[in-house]
């Protein structure tokens, strides 16, 4: 276990070293949160087109922390490049269990994830005009936390089907989250949609996750933010095992065949 | 610009794209955002804005095509190492660009039919089109000043090592400011005059106007507003990129740029 943390911890420090060669903190304000920025108060406008102020709420909340998921999603390519660099054997041959290494190796992005998440959620209510207590946001930060785990997950599920097929990694990224952003609630209640979709939502990253933080943003009692966090957790785990599972037979696979990097 | 360089050019695209589709990661994200709009605009049982909704996907997608374009033509002949011999060619670099970017523009073309689709069959929306002559006018002036704009891109990002960043940031500020869904008038006043130097904002106005069944006032001055931003960026795109092409011979860097 303590062997497994610290792969983690040093997949953590590598994945925020790589993100320091493609950001400065100047490049990351004004180009990664300037663009989150624009695309939460793309969807809370559309609040404004509605004339309600519930909706630009709804909205707005919803795709703010979304947007942890969006971030953890891109372990899917963080995979695929090692993929395409030729690196993936290199990360095989360490001493440290394979599955503990592919799934440490995009951790970093459950962090940035969530501080971009986080400043999202602080910025642009005030400028929306949508009442959020400052404590009741700050009590959502470990909701974003756990989200973003459970995101992470899922993404390394997908980023199983990416190491497989490299040439699909944007693909698989954008549908990824898309389909999040579309049936997990954050931009219409689960409910409004058929019976499948629904039940779709109910394995999706953020569905529960999102009920929690809008419930706790509406002043919901803890009974049921609690439940709903369980539930993020359990989604969590299905997908971890999942991705266990895919990076588990696709190691093994090509290891037989001698087919890593092919 | 030479028109067989352009055909010539626009042939290869096609068959490139024949062998790595990615260009049709359009054609799958585009029902998704149909989704979220439409299922927004039918929740709220708005009229207005399901009609905003229908043909936003693909105003989206023409966006995003146009920034892909811009961004990847140039620089994968650089990560391929091709570009050295691109240059060498007698042939215009910026007519190689233009004849490429207007081989996938057909494609964007294809995402206002499937938008169309996903309102009709997917939602149930009954697509009335009550000015169907406008409509296809627009995607057509449209899917030129998209090409326009891709060129320009692509001029502006040749040099840049960092193209992933600037696409990735270009697109949804420029959602908003091409009024792709909510309408100009909408927006916050002191974004407003921005929109209209965006071809965008033009293109959403006349599309959506094209759905209503009143007359769409002074339509053929927006239409040369679309054509006139498009060629501008055009102009603006050949300028660069074959600024930038005499500096790299003259410096030898092309290989290193």
């Amino acid at each position: 276990m303590i062997m497994r943390l610290r792969v983690m911890g040093q997949s953590l420090v590598l994945g925020i070293a790589e993100y320091r060669t493609i950001y400065t903190w100047r490049s990351w304000l004004s180009g990664w949160i300037v663009r989150m920025l624009a695309q939460v108060s793309f969807f809370a406008t559309i609040g404004f087109m509605l004339r309600s102020s519930a909706n630009v709420r709804y909205l707005l909340i919803g795709n703010a922390v979304v947007l942890v998921c969006l971030e953890a999603s891109i372990v899917v390519l963080t995979m695929a490049g090692e993929r395409w660099g030729g690196t993936l054997i290199a990360l095989l041959t360490t001493p440290a269990q394979p599955i503990t290494v592919f799934l440490g190796r995009g951790i970093n992005w459950v962090f940035t994830g969530v501080a971009t998440s986080a400043i999202t959620l602080a910025l642009l209510p005030p400028l929306f005009g949508v009442p959020v207590g400052a404590l009741r946001l700050l009590a959502c930060l470990p909701i974003l936390v756990i989200i973003g785990l459970a995101a992470y997950a899922y993404g390394s599920f997908l980023a199983g089907l990416t190491v497989r097929w490299p040439s699909f990694d944007w693909l698989v990224l954008n549908v990824g989250y898309l389909v999040v952003m579309a049936f997990a609630g954050v931009n219409v209640p689960v409910d409004y949609w058929p019976a499948v979709p629904q039940a779709i939502a109910q394995v999706l990253p953020v569905t529960h996750g999102l009920q929690a933080v809008r419930g706790l943003l509406d002043g919901a009692s803890y009974g049921y933010v609690l439940s709903r966090i369980g539930l993020e957790v359990l989604v969590g785990l299905f997908w971890l095992l999942a991705a266990s599972l895919s990076y588990r037979v696709f190691v093994s696979h090509a290891r037989r065949r001698g087919t890593l990097d092919m | 610009m030479n028109a067989r360089v352009i055909g010539t050019a626009l042939r290869m695209q096609l068959a490139e794209s024949r062998r790595q589709p990615a260009h049709l990661l359009i054609l799958v994200t585009s029902p998704l955002f149909a989704v979220m709009f439409l299922s927004i605009a039918k929740h709220s049982s708005s009229d207005v804005a399901i009609v905003n909704a229908i043909f936003a996907p693909a105003l989206i997608s023409l966006w995003f095509l146009s920034l892909d374009l811009g961004g990847a033509t140039i620089n994968r002949e650089r990560w391929q190492q091709t570009l050295n011999q691109l240059i060498g060619t007698p042939a215009r670099l910026s007519a190689v660009v233009f004849g490429r970017v207007l081989a996938v523009v057909l494609l964007a073309g294809l995402t206002f039919v499937e938008a169309y689709l996903m309102a009709r069959f997917i939602f149930g929306v009954h697509v009335r089109i009550p000015h169907p002559w406008l409509l296809s006018g627009t995607v057509v002036v449209t899917l030129f000043a998209m090409a326009g704009t891709a060129t320009a891109l692509a001029g502006l990002f040749v040099l840049s090592r960092q193209v992933l960043l600037f696409q990735n940031a270009m697109t949804y500020p420029f959602y908003i400011l091409g009024a792709v869904l909510v309408p100009v008038a909408l927006l916050p006043v002191w974004l407003q005059p921005f929109t209209r130097v965006f071809f965008l904002s033009w293109a959403s106005e006349l599309v959506r106007g094209s759905l209503r069944p009143e007359a769409v006032s002074l339509w053929p001055w927006r239409m040369v507003a679309i054509a006139g931003l498009g060629a501008a960026a055009l102009i603006a795109g050949v300028v660069m990129t074959e600024r930038v092409v005499d500096r790299l011979r003259r410096t030898g860097e092309a290989a290193y740029s």
